[in-house]
């Protein structure tokens, strides 16, 4: 993959020899946002005759996305990403492709998945899907300009601060509510606690935040060292998000920013 | 939070104590590698007492540093250097009220810190005497364990990654080669080159210091680190 988190397809033209049963690729990143060329990525499945999942999580319903416009064999999408309930989830099978269930038991779901059906979960979900299908074109529009309008205060008026991922922030490249900055010289896990403060949820690469000692596999993919991985900061706006919370969230974030780098004994003087 | 952290290491983190620095401090130490994610700066003002009169730090890193360090320079603030130095990192995390497990790496942090800025201001002051006899390969190794390799977080001793340690005394001071497998991440040799050095190098019995990284231990007999 490159700096900005796009794979590589020459890379993946080599991997895909006579032994390669299956390419997953997900298609809006969850941590930087970078929307992958799933088209083409199909188009090189299909030519090699390789199965092509693609885990649409975070882009399902917020970018336009068609089945039958790209080669996709199989698609994961789920609930709780789309403001529909938590625990539901759904995987796209196209007609031909035949896969085994993870666990046996019972034979609910096709014998793919045991268990009784989670009804109330499926039908949230489904109205979820509806609700948000609708006006899909118009929230993307509304939330990439609020997230444009975001991350372009807080690089303006933080010095030493850079976004993760795509740089180019155009729908097709970067999912429209995603925002991944970093900055220098102070360590995320102090940032979101001093966020949560304020009743700002966000997250972060660092690894104090996790159980390992590493940082976010996917910032330091891109190349970024150990110690800017550790500086890093994932927002997710929503429709729901106002500018007013925007502005606030973007004066709050400046105050820990400057506070924290107060005491760091990084910081140049 | 997702991290179950006491109210009183939520509190020292908010309103964190002695956070600063110290014009012309008696002693400065940097423990920790920003790599890593926790790195801490402590400063002393030492008076002719041997006593610490005032103790600042900085901090890069997560809330548990930041809380730690603050009770960590409370608690020795005043005291007798001899003192200061018995500080474990259990009489700082019952003051806490624990801490949670994945977070003891960046506590032990402060207290590593005090040690070795008390030991830095013993030895520079001729307190503690580091004759050019009392340093051979076992006491090289001792300061080698506070080297940290940024890729683990964890220090080069432990990781056995220190393949070979010779200490030369030809001339009036004892030259020091060391010699270390190639980290994971090849990128951080000059860190870990550059802290053995910021480790050994105030040492007055200490010369020359060499430091090469190896694909082989120059011992076959001992292929694996110390």
């Amino acid at each position: 993959m490159d700096k900005e988190g796009f794979i590589d397809f020459e890379q993946l033209e080599k991997e895909l020899d006579d032994q390669a049963l299956l390419v997953s690729v997900i298609h809006g990143n969850n941590e930087i946002g970078a929307i992958q060329d799933i088209k083409r990525i199909g188009k090189l499945c299909k030519k090699h005759n390789v199965v092509f999942h693609t885990d649409a999580t975070q882009s399902f319903c917020k970018i336009p996305l068609d089945v039958n416009d790209i080669h996709i064999d199989m698609l994961t999408m789920n609930g709780h990403k789309l403001h529909g309930p938590k625990g539901i989830g759904a995987l796209y099978i196209k007609s031909g492709i035949k896969i085994d269930p993870l666990y046996g038991g019972g034979a609910h779901e096709f014998r793919l998945r045991p268990g009784t059906h989670n009804v109330p979960g499926i039908v949230g979900f489904a109205k979820a899907v509806e609700i948000q299908q609708k006006d899909i074109q118009k929230n993307a529009k509304q939330v990439k300009e609020l997230r444009d309008y975001m991350v372009k205060r807080l690089c303006d008026e933080i010095e030493e601060c850079y976004l993760n991922g795509p740089q180019d922030l155009s729908l097709d490249k970067r999912l429209p509510n995603n925002i991944n900055l970093r900055f220098s010289y102070i360590e995320g896990e102090s940032l979101l606690f001093r966020l949560s403060d304020f009743g700002i949820m966000a997250s972060t690469g660092s690894a104090c935040s996790s159980a390992s000692l590493k940082p976010s596999h996917v910032l330091l993919a891109l190349g970024l060292p150990h110690e800017k991985a550790h500086g890093s900061l994932r927002l997710t706006l929503s429709k729901y998000t106002t500018k007013e919370e925007v502005d606030y969230a973007v004066e709050k974030i400046k105050k820990v920013v400057e506070e924290l780098r107060e005491i760091s004994p990084l910081t140049k003087r | 939070m997702a991290l179950d952290y006491t109210d009183k290491v939520i509190e020292l983190f908010r309103n964190p104590k002695n956070v600063g620095e110290i014009e012309n401090p008696s002693v400065e130490v940097k423990e920790g590698s920003p790599a890593c994610g926790d790195i801490i700066q402590v400063q002393m003002k030492i008076d002719k007492d041997n006593k610490i009169q005032d103790i600042k730090f900085k901090s890069f890193g997560c809330a548990s540093n930041i809380a730690t360090a603050s009770m960590a320079t409370e608690m020795v603030k005043g005291k007798h250097i001899d003192e200061a130095e018995k500080i474990t990192w259990k009489d700082i995390t019952k003051e806490l009220g624990g801490l949670p497990s994945v977070k003891i790496h960046c506590s032990v942090l402060a207290i590593d810190a005090i040690q070795q800025a008390v030991d830095k201001y013993k030895i520079q002051k001729g307190l503690r005497k580091i004759t050019k006899d009392k340093i051979n390969k076992d006491f090289i190794i001792d300061k080698l364990r506070h080297v940290i390799d940024p890729s683990v977080g964890t220090d080069i001793i432990r990781l056995k990654e220190v393949l070979y340690v010779r200490v030369d005394k030809k001339g009036d001071k004892a030259d020091v080669l060391i010699e270390l497998t190639h980290p994971e991440e090849r990128e951080f040799e000059s860190n870990i080159k550059q802290e053995i050095e910021e480790k050994l190098e105030f040492i007055p019995g200490i010369g020359k210091i060499q430091v090469e990284f190896k694909d082989h231990a120059p011992n076959p007999k001992s292929p694996k680190g110390i």
